[in-house]
């Protein structure tokens, strides 16, 4: 059998495509079992690597880190049970991550607001299988952490958080980064490219030099959904390296409505039903870093992808713009 | 060889799935009204699917609400769209039915292809071109399926051209070579030409540019 050198390049992209979706999840920097115990506060579950493997490059990296990292950088957080105030009970991380993915940095100098915030660094390998999806087999690099409770499609649902980049921080052209994300579960399903999908319901993606506002405009049937991104550019993304920029929103199904502020002014009011015609059971929020279709930039610049730090603090829900955006209600407690 | 043929295999069966989930779907948006195009509008970089409605729909925008353009407004909107197709005499010396095959030509999963997106006739009458309704073609770019375009093809109705004495060729082509809602929805296409060189072609800007596909009309020789 031949094929023409068109097939002949799709078979090549195909096997390349293949043989960059590499596993890299590890538990402890050496390869060691993590040990579990209560932080300090008691508000989160520690992993302990013990161990001081002085071998592993990317540790040594993590620590010549001048600023902004944590005491503890051997600690592997994967569950945060923030203060009640803040409307969330807990925080999941992604189990299997490094100790450099996820740290909280305790300086009230440099936090938001209070005495802590918290230290999400992705590196070039960092994807993990999530159970029922595998993100190093789909071409995906991610450290998240997913807020419960799941919140109802019901009424008027408002999330804020404070987002700062590393002076370092940089886009891939091509290949997207998600920073923070509302998906859906028990929602419409569909196939993009060929392949079944789930798709969310907004995204905050850094591309291009921008903040962007990714709303997924869902149309067609419950079972053969289709999706078409609509970006509000928020702003650029050097006004937001080395300074915290805070951002709230409301979903609002009762009145169909969709408004977002950025330190508290509002940047945009758009009368849309947040999920669509298709209801699901429950949205959620998502925040860290995800990167999507690596190998596409790592194919074009032929090296490998840039370490990209970012900083959370102040993340909080509740049902007006009122409960969850400081800017505009000064009396809300820090979240510490 | 066993494994070559399994691989033919998946990859039929990809490309055809493929086809079958790109099917357009008329009226997207349709439902959404002024305002709500508009509150995509107040932004530096407005999503041009938004921007294209908002030109087609010839309103324009402030702080989210809708406004009509003025009568003089569409006005200088067509002259521009007129001053093109002017820009060159109409002659009837080109005057007959010539079959043409359409094609997109851009970026595909890394690679630049050639893709065959549909066909039918021109049809030349003192100098003004337009697209028979008879014998209209559309190609699932996909699958590879020819599908029969129905006579209300909105895109093929869109093109509108000239031919002066010497065989040169101007029109607007109203288009999206992506499947409906995608690459930013149908752009109005400036498409040159002439009738001796078998080709008429423009370019669909992807995004906000400077990338884009090539349209292209290639004529059969008699």
């Amino acid at each position: 059998m031949t094929y023409n050198p068109s097939m002949k390049k799709l078979f090549l992209l195909l096997i390349l495509s293949l043989l960059s979706a590499q596993g890299y999840a590890g538990s402890c920097p050496d390869g060691s079992e993590p040990v579990k115990s209560i932080s300090d506060d008691g508000t989160y579950f520690v992993y302990n690597c013990g161990g001081n493997s002085n071998n592993d490059k990317k540790k040594k990296d993590a620590e010549k880190k001048p600023a902004k990292t944590s005491s503890n950088t051997n600690t592997i957080i994967t569950t945060i049970n923030p203060v009640s105030h803040s409307g969330w009970k807990t925080h999941y991380g992604i189990k299997g991550i490094n100790s450099h993915n996820f740290q909280f940095v305790n300086d009230s100098k440099e936090s938001r607001r209070g005495n802590q915030y918290q230290r999400f660094e992705l590196r070039d390998g960092d994807c993990f299988n999530l159970g029922n999806w595998d993100d190093c087999a789909n071409d995906r690099q991610r450290v998240e952490f997913t807020a419960e409770p799941f919140l109802p499609p019901k009424g008027n649902q408002c999330i804020a958080f404070s987002i700062m980049l590393d002076n370092d921080f940089n886009t891939m052209d091509g290949s997207p980064t998600a920073l923070a994300q509302i998906h859906q579960r028990g929602g419409p399903t569909g196939f993009a490219g060929g392949f079944k999908s789930n798709p969310g319901v907004l995204m905050f993606h850094a591309q291009e030099g921008y903040y962007d506002f990714d709303w997924l405009y869902l149309h067609g049937s419950r079972t053969n959904i289709k999706q078409t991104d609509l970006k509000f550019r928020l702003l650029s993304l050097d006004e937001m390296k080395d300074k915290w920029t805070d951002i709230s929103f409301c979903l609002d199904f009762a009145k169909n409505n969709m408004s977002l502020w950025v330190n508290g002014n509002r940047k945009f009011n758009i009368n849309q039903p947040p999920t669509g015609l298709h209801l699901p059971e429950s949205i959620f929020f998502k925040y860290g870093i995800y990167q999507s279709f690596v190998t596409k930039y790592k194919q074009k610049y032929n090296r490998n992808t840039p370490t990209q730090i970012v900083y959370y603090d102040e993340i909080r829900r509740g049902s007006s713009i009122e409960e969850v955006d400081f800017n505009i209600n000064p009396n809300l407690k820090v979240i510490d | 060889m066993k494994l070559l043929s399994y691989i033919n295999k998946l990859f039929i069966l990809l490309f055809l799935s493929m086809g079958v989930t790109n099917i357009s779907y008329a009226g997207l948006f349709d439902d959404w009204t002024d305002n709500q195009l508009c509150e995509w509008m107040d932004q530096s970089s407005p999503p041009r699917i938004i921007q294209n409605l908002v030109n087609n729909r010839k309103i324009s925008c402030s702080k989210g609400v809708a406004k009509p353009l003025t009568a003089s407004e569409i006005q200088v909107e067509k002259k521009d769209e007129q001053a093109r197709l002017k820009s060159i005499e109409a002659s009837n010396a080109f005057d007959g039915n010539y079959t043409f095959k359409l094609f997109s030509y851009g970026e595909m999963w890394g690679y630049m292809m050639k893709t065959h997106m549909g066909g039918g006739f021109f049809e030349i009458r003192n100098g003004v071109i337009t697209i028979a309704a008879k014998n209209r073609t559309r190609i699932n770019t996909f699958s590879g399926a020819m599908v029969e375009a129905s006579v209300d093809n909105k895109y093929y109705n869109s093109f509108d051209g000239r031919v002066d004495k010497s065989g040169t060729i101007v029109a607007n082509f109203l288009y999206n070579p992506c499947s409906e809602g995608d690459c930013g929805g149908a752009q109005n296409i400036p498409v040159s030409g002439s009738i001796e060189g078998l080709e008429f072609t423009g370019n669909f800007i992807m995004g906000n540019g400077p990338d884009f596909k090539q349209i292209i009309f290639e004529l059969e020789a008699n």
